[in-house]
């Protein structure tokens, strides 16, 4: 990545810029400012795609001014505004599509800026928004810097709000420089370690793999996506603090789920809402009978899976889940809620740890092949050297991405916290600044 | 409303000040933007350049090796941290180019003149193998230079000196901080070597050790993210006995000479301290002494012979090394290898199995010309 969220550039040039421009400004412009500085963010990054960007939210902006203008000129309206759905879905299939073709690298932010304005379109269509006609707050709800890598998706009256009675205060920015920090880690030791052990391990020469060596492919290839995600997300939500905006929470710990169903709503939590808000509940969602909670389970969830590509494993990742989502509604869940917390946990841990065994494969052959070889019927050894050099050397990476995706800390901290509040406090501060200092380390 | 901003300005300027202070620091080596600069090229750049001048930045580095050594890692860029050793791993072997190697030193060897050796000089990594993480997924070099040599059965004598090396993997065989043989190394690679070019070996004894420096840090040092390691010592073995004298003379054409084996100036001038060996490898060296007889040895091959040569001059009144990779295919056709009467090819395991440098040796000339195209066609590198 180019001027990633998790290069030195960024940190120590473009974020102190961006803000002192920001903070500089007088109140009025403070949006506009920081739209700039966005669109130039994405110009330095992937300045062959701005023109579609732009061309894309300017359509969409339009498009919602002459929702209003038409006023109650249906017709008009309706035209118009499928006109902008159809923009946006083909904008992202074609984009998607032409990725896995291998014709072009995915656009930077193509599907966070599009579901975004896309979801504004449709609250404007269906009056739950209101348009104030501010092209630069519009572009900067859109298009944010921090958030053009794996969201948050956030509503335009969530932002509104904010800005009206902006919080710059200390407080703020703590809280923001503590999830920054957090979500920088997490994107360059604990992402980054994930996939330099999953690149070791698809590395293992033919002969030398094993039993074990497949399960920790499938365990680092999860980690790594889920620290990734996690680490972008925990990023945009600090950024934004800094800048004044409180992003909506993308992923809560959705390894410690305790139904499957909880797990979509602990993972990737704002597409989720998303696709809920305007495809499940749109089409009925589970009020119309069995068949019809099925199909629109199945389709949710497959756009769930559709969301990480054009693929036939991540839709089969998705009926994988909607199989396990309606078995629980109409059969599982009175024994779930029965057993005690730590079974259900660990049903739904081994249920999200197996899914990634569809997700990471590039065919159903290879995720085929991950699943014989996991349960010893590929005629593998259990572990040999290759694996086991691996993991003697990594070992300290896989134990801090188990203790993360679990909220210990978070409970420990607490804890502490309702004891000696003052000393955690600095504690605290002195932690993070101990976790910035190792993370620009690994960045140097 | 300043009040209000205050904490967000401190924080940018707290932040801006570490790239700032790498910028002013350390202008000279920011790239700077033009119009020719691709920008993806640049903010490339621009990311190196910072990380090699943030404040700090050597202990951060340091910081994020001992780090990583605590979550159990001991290679890094390829390289094993021993007990105080750098140890490089070379990897895999490059199939085809490997293959096309064995098949030119086969074909060559079969129409070779002049009675031809051949020597594959194991890596640090497959004989200090006490220093490497135990599980640690190396390439075999044993067993490779064992079916390498059995495919030159018969048509060159090959030299194994891996049991050797091996049985003293205690020693200070190899440096710790570069790849090569120290004189100790080379001195057991050479025991076994004059032995096979029918050779009584010298005895130790009969060699002055001189430590020219204890400071040295060599090439797997500059190329190594973990520093915390002490330097090398280099020694040099001096062959006393009989009023021994040599000329060491690089490239002919220029005439550069030493009367010396190992020309102490170069320890400043030269690539690193190791230039001290012969002068440094510049790809033609020859080194005559004033011993009354009539060996001659030609040896082709790379920098990991050297070591080797000092020992090896107390037999022959004259030795030709040649690095086929510092010299063109006309420069290698007007070497006349018959004017020498055993000639030697060696090289380093790692250079055999990723160069196809190798192949060179089809240019070499041996025999009448018409054979030599002959063979140059079959092999073409």
């Amino acid at each position: 990545m180019l001027l990633g969220l998790d290069t030195l550039t960024f940190l120590f040039l473009f974020l102190p810029a961006s803000m002192l421009v920001f903070y500089l400004c007088p109140s009025k412009y403070k949006n506009a400012s920081l739209a700039v500085m966005s669109l130039l963010f994405y110009a330095s990054n992937d300045w062959k795609n701005l023109p579609i960007l732009l061309l894309s939210l300017l359509f969409d902006y339009l498009v919602c001014s002459k929702l209003v203008r038409f006023g109650s000129n249906q017709k008009g309206r309706r035209t118009i505004f499928w006109s902008s759905i159809l923009k946006n879905i083909l904008l992202m299939v074609l984009a998607m599509a032409m990725m896995e073709l291998g014709w072009i690298t995915m656009p930077l932010g193509l599907l966070v800026y599009t579901v975004t304005s896309m979801g504004y379109v449709i609250d404007v269509y269906n009056g739950d928004e209101r348009f104030d006609g501010k092209i630069m707050d519009y572009l900067l709800f859109t298009c944010f810097f921090a958030k053009l890598y794996a969201g948050p998706i956030v509503q335009y009256s969530q932002l509104r709000e904010q800005w009206e009675n902006r919080d710059l205060s200390l407080e703020r920015i703590n809280t923001g420089m503590k999830l920054s920090v957090s979500g920088l880690a997490k994107l360059v030791i604990l992402a980054g370690g994930n996939i330099q052990i999953q690149t070791a391990i698809q590395e293992i020469t033919p002969g030398e793999e094993s039993v074990l060596s497949v399960w920790f492919l499938i365990i680092t290839s999860t980690f790594a996506l889920y620290y990734t995600l996690t680490g972008y997300c925990d990023m945009a939500r600090g950024l934004g603090n800094l800048f004044g905006m409180q992003l909506p929470e993308n992923f809560h710990y959705p390894f410690q789920s305790r139904t499957v169903s909880d797990f979509f709503n602990r993972f990737n939590i704002t597409v989720t809402q998303f696709i809920n808000r305007y495809v499940y509940v749109f089409l009925g969602g589970d009020t119309n009978g069995v068949l019809s909670t099925t199909v629109n389970t199945l389709l949710t969830t497959m756009l769930m899976g559709l969301w990480f590509g054009i693929r036939l494993n991540y839709l089969v990742w998705g009926i994988y889940f909607a199989g396990f989502i309606l078995l629980e509604k109409y059969f599982l869940m009175k024994y779930l809620q029965k057993i005690p917390p730590i079974f259900d946990r660990m049903y739904t841990f081994v249920v999200v740890m197996f899914s990634f065994t569809i997700f990471s494969g590039d065919s159903l052959k290879t995720t085929g092949y991950f699943l014989k070889s996991m349960f010893g019927l590929n005629s593998l050894p259990i572990f040999n050297n290759a694996i086991l050099y691996i993991l003697s050397t990594n070992y300290l990476v896989i134990l801090l991405s188990f203790f993360f995706a679990t909220s210990l800390l978070s409970l420990i901290g607490k804890m502490i916290r309702n004891k000696v509040s003052h000393i955690t406090e600095i504690g605290g501060t002195v932690l993070y600044l101990g976790v910035f200092v190792a993370t620009i380390s690994f960045m140097i | 409303m300043k009040r209000k901003i205050l904490p967000g300005i401190i924080l940018a300027l707290a932040l801006g000040s570490v790239g700032v202070w790498a910028l002013i620091t350390n202008t000279g080596s920011f790239p700077k933007f033009n119009r020719y600069y691709h920008l993806d090229d640049y903010l490339d750049d621009l990311e190196a350049a910072l990380s090699r001048s943030i404040p700090f930045s050597d202990n951060l580095s340091s910081l994020a090796i001992d780090l990583k050594m605590k979550g159990g890692a001991r290679e890094f860029d390829n390289i094993f941290i021993g007990d105080d050793i750098l140890v490089e791993d070379i990897g895999y072997p490059d199939e085809a180019k490997t293959e096309q190697n064995i098949q030119a030193l086969t074909r060559f060897s079969e129409n070779s003149r002049i009675p031809t050796y051949v020597m594959l000089i194991p890596t640090k990594c497959a004989i200090k193998q006490n220093e490497v993480p135990q599980a640690a997924p190396l390439f075999n070099q044993k067993q490779f230079v064992e079916q390498s040599y059995n495919r030159l059965l018969g048509k060159a004598t090959v030299v194994d000196v891996y049991p050797t090396l091996f049985s003293k993997l205690d020693q200070d065989l190899y440096y710790k901080t570069a790849p090569d043989l120290t004189a100790l190394g080379g001195y057991y690679v050479y025991e076994v070597l004059a032995q096979r070019l029918d050779n009584t070996p010298k005895p130790q004894e009969d060699f002055d050790i001189q430590y020219i420096t204890h400071s040295y840090y060599g090439k797997t040092y500059q190329k190594s993210a973990y520093k915390d390691i002490s330097p090398d010592i280099i020694a040099l073995y001096r062959y006393q006995k009989n009023n021994r004298n040599y000329i060491v003379t690089h490239n002919e054409e220029y005439q550069y000479t030493y009367n010396t084996l190992y020309p102490e100036q170069m320890m400043e001038v030269g690539e690193d301290d190791l230039s001290v060996l012969l002068g440094g490898d510049t790809g033609d060296i020859t080194i005559r002494s004033n011993l009354k007889n009539e060996n001659t040895l030609l040896i082709v091959g790379d920098d990991s012979i050297l070591p080797v040569i000092p020992f090896l001059a107390a037999h022959y009144s004259q030795i030709r090394f040649i690095d086929l990779e510092q010299m063109s295919a006309e420069e290698i056709e007007k070497i006349d290898c018959s004017d020498y009467q055993r000639m030697l090819i060696s090289y380093s395991v790692d250079t055999f199995i990723h160069q196809d440098v190798v192949q060179k040796v089809v240019y070499l000339n041996t025999q009448d010309q018409e054979e030599m195209k002959t063979i140059q066609q079959a092999v073409q590198p």
